[in-house]
């Protein structure tokens, strides 16, 4: 039974966020700095981060959960909706993934339905403040059902497609959805 | 055993050049040394694969994912050179995949 203050399967609670840059940290330049929405759309978009900033319509409350086993509950996650990138860019129709790809060329790959949750976000703030650096300062991926690798920091590009492509974690056996509540940590 | 060699253009720029997605029957994991046969094997497949000699792939550690899961982590080496990583997955103490990865920083000379 899932209650309101239950914990995903295999998870344990912790105080604060483990911080992981499996490629290292990159150099963030704001001002240069765009977020491309590409791929199998109509409308292929580039956002500059004040066009993001004017657009935040996002604000609630998640735990985060890392497929390693540990949780951060009750963080604040606030950005743009990203039900409110696909209804601008308008995908094609066949898509079924999103590949993101960061400035530091981490890749994840999600699924397109899972994208279009109610509660997936492209987070610029986190408790009340920008994404520091470490936590993927401009922009990062949050759904919260899913675990954090696919939380791509540093976002870079979302690419709708048709067709599946491993990402940096997928390739190395991670599952292609990982669902925290249906334990999908492995393929 | 069913193995899949691959060569992931996402994990470039770690410096992966292979990665070897194994799958098969799950088995009993309780001590490290149940692991030795199945990282032997493993060896053997990625030498023959790969065209090469010596791959030796040595215990490193291994750490939970989870409650359930355990990654039991091997360090690969090339006539002593470290190459690459295998990852063996146990679920519930039984092993069900095995994943190695092999530098792109290595040539490997054809044997």
């Amino acid at each position: 039974m899932r209650g309101p203050d239950s914990l995903p399967p295999g998870q344990r609670a912790v105080p604060n966020f483990i911080i992981y840059r499996i490629l290292g940290q990159p150099e963030v330049d704001i001002n240069s700095w765009r977020l491309r929405v590409l791929g199998d759309v109509s409308k292929p978009l580039t956002y500059a981060y004040e066009d993001l900033l004017k657009i935040v319509d996002t604000s609630y409350v998640s735990d985060f959960h890392c497929v390693t086993g540990w949780s951060v509950r009750g963080v604040v996650w606030e950005g743009v909706s990203l039900r409110k990138l696909v209804m601008e860019a308008q995908p094609l129709k066949g898509v079924e993934w999103v590949y993101v790809r960061s400035l530091d060329k981490y890749t994840t790959v999600i699924p397109y339905e899972d994208f279009l949750d109610e509660r997936g976000i492209l987070a610029l703030r986190i408790n009340g403040r920008p994404l520091s650096l470490e936590q993927g300062f401009p922009a990062r991926i949050f759904i919260p059902h899913l675990y954090g690798w696919k939380s791509a920091k540093w976002v870079a590009e979302i690419i709708f497609t048709k067709e599946y492509k491993d990402g940096y974690w997928e390739a190395l056996g991670y599952h292609s959805r990982g669902n925290v509540w249906r334990e999908e940590r492995f393929k | 055993m069913e193995c899949w060699l691959s060569s992931p253009e996402a994990l470039a720029p770690k410096g992966i050049k292979f990665v070897f997605l194994c799958s098969h029957e799950p088995k009993d994991i309780f001590f490290i040394e149940d692991l030795h046969e199945h990282a032997s094997l493993i060896s053997e497949f990625m030498s023959r694969t790969l065209g090469v000699g010596d791959l030796k792939v040595v215990f490193s550690d291994n750490e939970v994912i989870g409650s359930d899961y355990i990654l039991y982590s091997y360090k690969v080496f090339h006539g002593g050179d470290y190459v690459g990583t295998c990852r063996f997955v146990a679920y519930c103490n039984k092993l069900i995949k095995s994943l190695c990865t092999i530098s792109s920083g290595i040539v490997f000379e054809r044997s």
